[in-house]
């Protein structure tokens, strides 16, 4: 067995309620090494790029790594990966926290969901012994009072749970699955295809442990990589002091922010909604997910009078003390993006979307896309229910809650801003790709993210390539955010390594502070397969086109690879990156070139067999 | 206007007006500690300078000329304290 | 004076690597349900709290074990000599604080043992939440968990007071 794994798979079907125990692909893990390259693979056979996603042929897989639950640093991350209810398109969600290592701990490398339950259920794993237990009392439930729930229920205290919310339950397109109260795999809606499947949560204990072949050498590579990440400014203070929204000043400054729904590049009260502001005034303290050094997370509180500045009925009951977040990207989407500064109502929208089990991102791009709609007067009272104007923070709140149970407007904004502008004859509000909203870059003041965000195999997103890293921070080396030479290749290959990262359930934000070579060491001791940096970002390439040729088959390949008429042809009104518009189409070509597709971005026979595709 | 970010800020408030004719000079008069900006000869590699959100090494660099309207942002890449601190 | 394992909750993220490195010195793989060191996630007052044998000058366990079989070590730690121990677990019930166990694997107690001189978790930690240090051998997890209490109260009572979490 290859280091590192437990070389069993569970495989649950909830239409038959059968659970069975399977040997892992040892061929796939060694080609795809694990985490997103195995789940692709496994997804490329069984789950029918066609299918709705909510049907019980939809497939959920939840995916470690083989450093999953080792102590290389950061080593707690799994995937979801099925086909995403917000865009149809190959999903690969990625979650940190206790939950991935746990079940390793229990003897599984992964689990996989099919089929439907007839009534709501929940998977416990408790070892060796695996049951589907009934969930009708947990139906209805946010978030953190499952968890609390199931550890009693359960009776060990040192239970791990993933689990859905309301959001989740009411199929809302873009719900999240938590575990650990407060991380979660995010977005495109793999809650929903959870929901659909009426399995309400995941319960794990794990008593085993992680085997590798190589311990000594392995320890001696983690020790090296931890010092590296010592050295650096990110791990080292600027992601533990402030968090993420350290970024929110950073890219603020450079007139990169999104502003009313990308209206603007620069936001006004950015210094509201900081990470200074958070560490000044709301943070408790910093949290690590398993294994981690960084310590990211913010335990945040909202004192006394600031917990009830706003009226939501989520009962209070259920919401402990201290919280976590912002981060970056949720203060942006439900920050800058509908034009809120208030940090407490960040702070409250965000508990909101992680107990009702949903992703404040699209959540956020959704609501400014009504708010723009609501002030051109498309869209009025009667149809909103309440004014949805740019900067309030009442809204936000109201909305939140109304759009994980479907009440009301909530029911049109729990179907995502693509399917929201789309109804009311206004699309080119819609501010993403492939049906999922951008993140907290704009494109036109960051070419690069452009040209990520058009290519993105899940929708976009700003974590598939992370050119930010040298076009803002100048990691590995300045690049000018404002042109667009060179940015095709280091798009191609950020996306690679990515793919690589994320196979081996590690933590991405590794990459601030090291590269994949200091990660490669761990990988060949814990596994004992010689991967080389260029066999290993040839796995990274072998992913990345598996994803690509899953989303051909869903009808979502060469075709989806464009950016809203918005970031093409209306220049940024103001600010650092003022008359810029994204230069995508130079960057395209050259970008098919260099993955070596056809000239409409096809994948080619011939890269088929170079990768040794199937 | 010299604006700092993050962790600079324990050597100087948010904002504060700073003359200089180049950047170099705002940076010689700034309240971060000479050592910070310079360990060596160079700038320091962990710290990006904008002259109106422009990063200055697609400008003039330190030699960037400024008028008196111009915003001078300096931040650490996550903005550390100072090197080895 | 001899050096102890003196532990900084407040420096503590509850990212258990002091678990990890425990459990890969007694089993060679990654088991933190086999660390003899535990992190406490009091998620509510985000406070993390490893603790484990402070090596108290009592010696519950050694004065409660019917064969001698923990002793002293050269470091100074409560030690257990697998070759006595008969697996009988009355040290696991004279502990008063919990950090000594019975392994089901082995069939014999173990326990914290200073790892000889160099623990693996003061090395492992991050954040220096666990240093090796001379230190008196101290309850400091009585008190911690005292004031902890008493702050948990406050921010519940301040909390109803203003409608917030009950």
């Amino acid at each position: 067995m290859i280091g590192g794994w437990t070389g069993t798979v569970l495989r649950v079907n909830l239409t038959r309620g059968t659970i069975k125990k399977e040997p892992l692909r040892e061929d796939w893990a060694r080609d795809y090494v694990g985490g997103r390259g195995l789940g692709t693979r496994y997804a490329w056979e069984e789950i029918d790029p066609t299918v709705d996603p909510f049907s019980p042929k939809n497939k959920l897989l939840f995916v470690t790594g083989p450093l999953t639950g080792t102590n290389a640093s950061c080593g707690a991350r799994y995937m979801v990966v099925t086909k995403g209810a917000l865009t149809g398109a190959i999903t690969t969600s990625n979650s940190g926290g206790h939950w991935g290592p746990e079940l390793k701990f229990a003897g599984y490398d992964m689990l996989i969901v099919d089929g439907r339950a007839t009534q709501p259920c929940y998977l416990w794993i408790h070892n060796d012994e695996v049951e589907l237990r009934d969930a009708t009392h947990l139906w209805g439930k946010g978030v953190w009072e499952t968890e609390e729930t199931l550890r009693k229920e359960t009776g060990v205290p040192d239970t791990i749970v993933a689990s859905i919310g309301p959001a989740g339950e009411n199929l809302v397109r873009f719900a999240a699955i938590l575990n650990d109260l407060h991380r979660a795999a995010g977005r495109s809606g793999v809650g929903a295809v959870m929901g659909s499947k009426l399995l309400k949560a995941i319960a794990v204990r794990g008593t085993g442990g992680v085997r590798l072949a190589d311990p000594r050498g392995f320890m001696a590579a983690s020790w090296a990589m931890k010092a590296k990440l010592k050295e650096s400014a990110v791990t080292a203070e600027g992601l533990p002091v402030y968090g993420t929204a350290v970024l929110v000043n950073v890219i603020n400054e450079h007139g990169a922010m999104p502003t009313r729904n990308h209206l603007e590049t620069v936001f006004e009260k950015a210094e509201d909604m900081s990470g200074e502001t958070l560490t000044d005034t709301r943070l408790v303290a910093n949290k690590a997910c398993f294994a981690c050094t960084i310590a990211c997370g913010r335990v945040t509180m909202l004192p006394g009078e600031a917990s009830n500045k706003f009226s939501v009925s989520t009962s209070p009951r259920n919401w402990k003390i201290a919280g976590e977040g912002p981060e970056y990207e949720n203060a942006w989407a439900m920050g800058a993006d509908c034009g809120i500064g208030d940090l407490d109502a960040l702070i409250k929208a965000g508990w909101l979307c992680n107990d009702l089990g949903m992703d404040p991102i699209t959540y956020g791009a959704t609501l400014a896309a009504a708010m723009e709609m609501y002030e051109k007067e498309i869209i009025s009272n009667s149809v909103t229910g309440m004014p949805l104007r740019f900067g309030s923070a009442e809204a936000l709140l109201a909305m939140a809650e109304q759009t994980a149970q479907r009440r009301g407007f909530g029911n049109l904004l729990a179907e995502g801003s693509k399917r929201l502008t789309a109804r009311f004859g206004h699309p080119e509000f819609f501010m993403g790709v492939r049906g999922q909203e951008f993140p907290a870059y704009d494109a036109r003041a960051v070419q690069g993210m452009g040209l990520g965000y058009a290519t993105s195999n899940r929708g976009a997103c700003h974590l598939k390539a992370y050119t930010v890293s040298p076009e803002i921070l100048g990691i590995p080396k300045k690049m000018d955010p404002h042109t667009h030479e060179g940015k095709a290749e280091i798009t191609k290959i950020f996306q690679d390594i990515t793919c690589a990262v994320d196979a081996t359930g590690l933590c991405l934000f590794l990459t601030f502070g090291v590269g994949l070579e200091e990660m490669l060491p761990q990988l060949v001791a814990a596994t004992g397969t010689p991967y080389t940096m260029e066999t290993l970002t040839q796995v990274g390439e072998r992913i990345w086109n598996l994803e690509r040729l899953w989303n051909e088959r869903a009808g979502l390949g060469k075709g989806s690879d464009v950016l809203p008429k918005r970031l093409l042809e209306e220049p940024v009104p103001s600010g650092p990156a003022k008359g810029l518009v994204s230069k995508l189409p130079q960057m395209l070509p050259e970008y098919y070139q260099l993955r070596g597709w056809t000239p409409e971005g096809e994948v080619t026979a011939e890269k088929r067999h170079e990768l040794g595709l199937p | 206007m010299l604006t700092l970010l993050g962790g600079l800020r324990r050597f100087g408030s948010r904002e504060q007006h700073v003359s200089g004719a180049t950047v170099g000079d705002v940076l010689a008069a700034a309240p971060v500690p000479q050592h910070v900006l310079f360990p060596g000869d160079e700038l320091n590699r962990d710290i990006e300078v904008l002259v109106n959100g422009r990063n200055i090494s697609f400008l003039a660099g330190l030699d960037t000329k400024l008028s008196a309207k111009d915003r001078v942002t300096v931040f650490l890449h996550g903005a550390r304290g100072y090197p080895g601190g | 004076m001899a050096k102890q394992l003196r532990i900084v909750p407040e420096k503590c993220t509850g990212c258990i690597q002091c678990e990890l490195a425990c459990s890969f010195v007694q089993t060679g793989t990654f088991q933190p349900a086999r660390s003899l060191i535990r992190v406490h996630l009091f998620d509510d007052q985000a406070s993390y709290a490893p603790y484990t044998c402070f090596q108290c000058d009592e010696a519950w366990c050694l004065t409660a074990c019917p064969v001698n079989a923990i002793t002293i070590s050269p470091v100074g730690a409560k030690a257990v000599i697998d070759d006595l121990c008969v697996g009988c677990g009355l040290c696991t019930i004279a502990c008063p604080y919990g950090t000594i166990w019975y392994n089901p694997d082995t069939h014999k107690a173990i326990k914290c043992d200073l790892c000889a001189g160099e623990p693996a978790c003061a090395i492992a930690c991050p954040t220096a939440a666990i240093e090796y240090a001379e230190a008196p051998a101290a309850d400091w997890l009585g008190p911690w968990a005292e004031d902890l209490n008493k702050t948990y109260s406050e921010m519940q009572t301040a909390s109803v007071a203003h409608g917030g979490a009950q």
